[in-house]
């Protein structure tokens, strides 16, 4: 199975293209989606895609941020660019990535089917396998407690995430992933948001509006940061800051 | 204007150079290729010439010193005679017993001839016993075993009488002193017997050679043995001896030696053996008057049939070629396609010019019907672009796709369809600039019930609109992109639900319209910036037409408005963001409201 991740600021847009394809045909999974360029490098060590679709026009990061950063993380990783006419001529001029494909919206399922039969093709020649870890034990313990330090140095740096910790220390990243949660005890990203969580409750103290701590503590988009919080905290920003009031 | 007339003129006058200089070229080639062929058949001539009058020189001195030899021999042979007729001599022959009486006898008669003449050497008298009678000036080596073999005496006694040549008597007799000698050779016949008695031997010194081999002018001659031993005169010429050399024959050698040359004649007698040398050099150049004449009356007239060629090239064709360049240039600098008008006469030049008129004017007329098909295409596409504009196959679509889904129980895919089609609708508005506050409002109000259904309920919209304006004109479009901005650049990147208000009213007969969202608010600077009409980012950084609509529609209302003291903006940082426009009131023009 072929893990697909589909990367649009649009909920509809999202749930038609899930619709539109029989991915299973394809031996496909849609393993993950994401509302913003923010997310998606956030939840992309965990979905593991094999393919993703990227909108160019979102906020915080749009779709040629996230695919710069993507193609050097994830050099197998093949992107579909999926964009509104507007912005199509822009995309095709302004980016030099190496991406599979650029499509346009609305989608056509044909097209889509098409393109993904290729992309297909693809992987399967590549012949990719879950790569296995050569167990390189390199005095685990201290450097998971250097990346953590790392990570409370860098929080604030909204394209930090596994891989690029991972390549930072010169680990694979599969490898980093299990040491971490064996010597942490919590996944790495699990880790990370609650770094940054902690932060940003030490920010609502403060008064500071939502998308302001957002932004400190390296979660620029705020719809997801908001998520995390609630996740956290159990309950939402706002809610919190009026709690702390009315504890005042 | 002036300097690419300079530069075309100046373009010309490099081409006027070209053309003359590539003639140029062509005739100096001309005139050096002639130059070089004169002078070379001048030489030949020259030569030819010179090598004649060599030869004729050389045979004349070779006939003159072969005609005194003949002479003098002729003599010598004459003098044999004499001496064979000699009293004396022929006693000697006839006597029986021959003592030394009779040899002196015979000396002294001999010895009378021999003072005849100075080159006359010696006389042998051998009668056929053995003895001889001789008289000489000098000492002699006789080889008496050769004049006894056969084949010495064979070609003596087989001319009967007759006078034979031989140089020092065939090899038989030497003087000591070295002087080389020329022997007649005769057999003697009695009178009365008619017998053989005996053989005349009349040795002749090469000295007598020395008068003769005397040649004037600018010839040498030298008179060799047919050894080709140097006899008289200028000895080096022995050199150029040729052994076995036809007789009776001049052959004429031309020689370069040194840098010099020379004509060598040679000349071998039949009967004398001797040949004579003759070598000629003539050092001055001689022609004949007629030949100069000839030749440079030719060059006169060829340096004057290039000079009237090249003559004509420049005034009938060169000129005129020119003439007719700089008019189609100025043509061309004058921006129009003209016809040229030059006075040419009705040769090729002529043609040339009527050709490129005739050209022009099919051009022209090409250009005419070109432009009326442009313009009848483009009043087509802007046919076809009205009907793209009036969009009714998008509304009869939508109403379609509206039934079914009504008819499939979908109500809110059908009134989202319906919003669709009446955002639309009034968006588009038959192409006006102009609509009523009302319609802009319901604009609003269709795009963000659209943009609800994309985003979920990120949003609440509230109107406050006074009455007296719904119907008066604002420019088309102007509250739908702030709008816009509201959400994308306002309420968005809160990540808050956010409200968005708008208020209208009239006051001191202007429009107020202010648009409020309660997003990330905006700061000083970005205010500044977006009235000022900078750039949001550096170029190139993110170019994303973010601002633009913001930007661009602010602008408008200016441009409409007359005025830069329109629109204002008021915002606190993460709070809120109002902007404000102010524009005259107008009375609705037109009755109309609806499509």
């Amino acid at each position: 199975m072929y893990r697909v991740m589909i990367i649009d600021d649009e909920q509809s847009a999202r749930n038609l293209l899930k619709i539109s394809v029989n991915w299973k045909d394809l031996s496909m999974e849609i393993a993950g989606e994401a509302a913003s360029g923010i997310e998606a490098i956030n939840i992309i060590d965990e979905v593991r895609p094999h393919i993703a679709f990227v909108d160019i026009s979102m906020p915080f990061m749009n779709g040629i941020e996230f695919t710069k950063i993507a193609t050097e993380r994830y050099p197998d990783l093949m992107i579909i660019i999926l964009t509104a006419f507007d912005d199509f001529e822009y995309a095709r001029q302004c980016i030099r990535l190496p991406v599979f494909d650029y499509m346009l919206k609305p989608i056509v399922r044909e097209d889509i089917l098409e393109n993904l039969k290729k992309v297909k093709a693809i992987l399967d020649s590549k012949n990719i396998s879950e790569e296995a870890d050569s167990s390189e034990d390199v005095d685990g313990e201290s450097s998971i407690e250097q990346i953590k330090k790392y990570i409370n140095d860098h929080y604030d740096d909204s394209s930090l995430n596994l891989t690029s910790v991972a390549q930072e220390f010169c680990f694979s990243s599969s490898y980093l992933s299990r040491k971490f949660k064996q010597e942490a005890g919590v996944n790495f990203i699990e880790y990370l948001t609650s770094c940054r969580m902690k932060k940003a409750m030490e920010i609502a103290t403060t008064g500071q509006k939502m998308f302001n701590a957002a932004q400190a503590v390296g979660i620029p988009d705020p719809n997801y940061f908001g998520k995390c919080f609630k996740k956290h905290t159990g309950k939402s920003y706002s809610e919190y800051q009026a709690e702390l009031k009315s504890g005042d | 204007m002036k300097k690419r007339a300079k530069s075309s003129r100046m373009f010309l006058t490099i081409r006027k150079n070209s053309l003359t200089t590539g003639m140029w070229f062509v005739l100096f080639s001309a005139f050096l290729i002639f130059s070089i062929v004169f002078v070379l058949s001048l030489l030949a001539v020259v030569r030819e010439t010179r090598n004649n009058n060599e030869m004729r020189e050389s045979e004349t001195v070779i006939n003159s010193v072969a005609g005194n030899i003949h002479a003098n021999i002729d003599n010598y042979k004459d003098l044999s005679r004499l001496i064979m007729l000699n009293k004396q001599v022929t006693t000697f022959l006839r006597a029986d017993t021959v003592d030394s009486g009779i040899i002196n006898d015979t000396k002294y008669g001999i010895m009378d001839v021999l003072n005849v003449s100075v080159n006359l050497d010696s006389v042998f008298i051998i009668r056929n016993d053995g003895f001889y009678a001789s008289t000489g000036r000098g000492e002699y080596d006789i080889s008496f075993i050769m004049m006894d073999s056969e084949e010495w005496l064979t070609p003596i006694t087989e001319k009967r009488g007759g006078a034979i040549l031989l140089t020092n008597a065939g090899g038989a007799i030497h003087r000591k002193s070295g002087i080389q000698l020329i022997t007649i050779a005769r057999a003697i016949y009695d009178i009365y017997t008619q017998k053989q008695t005996g053989i005349l031997l009349m040795n002749i010194s090469t000295k007598m050679l020395d008068r003769v081999a005397i040649a004037g002018g600018n010839s040498s001659v030298c008179i060799a043995d047919p050894n080709g031993l140097a006899l008289a005169g200028d000895k080096s010429l022995a050199d150029y001896f040729l052994p076995n050399q036809p007789t009776e024959q001049i052959i004429n050698r031309e020689i370069q030696e040194n840098g010099k040359h020379r004509m060598i004649s040679t000349y071998t007698f039949d009967n004398i053996p001797l040949t004579i040398i003759c070598s000629t050099s003539s050092n001055s150049f001689q022609l004949s008057k007629t030949t100069i004449l000839v030749l440079a009356s030719m060059f006169i007239v060829f340096a004057f049939a290039m000079f009237a060629s090249s003559y004509f090239v420049v005034t009938k064709i060169n000129k005129p070629l020119f003439e007719l360049a700089s008019a189609m240039e100025k043509t061309k600098e004058s921006g129009w396609i003209e016809e040229i008008n030059m006075d040419i006469p009705e040769n090729e030049i002529g043609t040339l010019v009527n050709s490129y008129n005739s050209m022009i004017q099919y051009m022209n007329d090409l250009f005419l019907r070109l432009i009326d098909k442009e313009k009848s295409i483009q009043r087509a596409e802007m046919r076809v672009l009205h009907e793209q504009i009036k969009p009714h196959f998008l509304y009869n679509s939508l109403g379609t796709i509206s039934y079914m889904a009504y008819d499939a129980g979908a109500t809110n895919v059908y009134n989202a369809l319906e919003t669709l089609g009446n955002f639309y609708r009034n968006f588009l508005s038959k192409g006006d600039r102009e609509i009523t506050v009302k319609r802009e409002i319901t604009i609003i109000k269709d795009y963000l019930s659209l943009q609800k259904l994309r985003y979920g309920d990120i949003l609440t919209d509230e109107y406050d609109i006074a009455p007296e304006i719904l119907d008066l004109n604002v420019p088309k479009l102007m509250l739908q992109p702030l709008v816009e901005n509201c959400i994308y650049h306002g309420i968005r990147p809160k990540g808050e639900e956010g409200i968005i208000k708008i208020t209208g009213k009239l006051k001191d007969n202007d429009i107020i319209l202010s648009v409020y969202d309660s997003g990330v608010g905006m700061s000083e600077e970005e205010i500044n910036r977006v009235l000022s009409g900078e750039r949001a980012v550096p170029e190139g950084e993110n170019p994303l037409p973010s601002g633009f609509g913001l930007r661009g529609t602010i602008d408008r209302i200016r441009y409409y408005c007359g005025s830069d003291d329109v629109v204002q903006i008021n915002s606190v940082e993460g709070e809120y963001t109002e902007i404000t426009i102010r524009i005259p009131a107008k009375a609705k023009e037109n009755g109309e409201d609806d499509v």
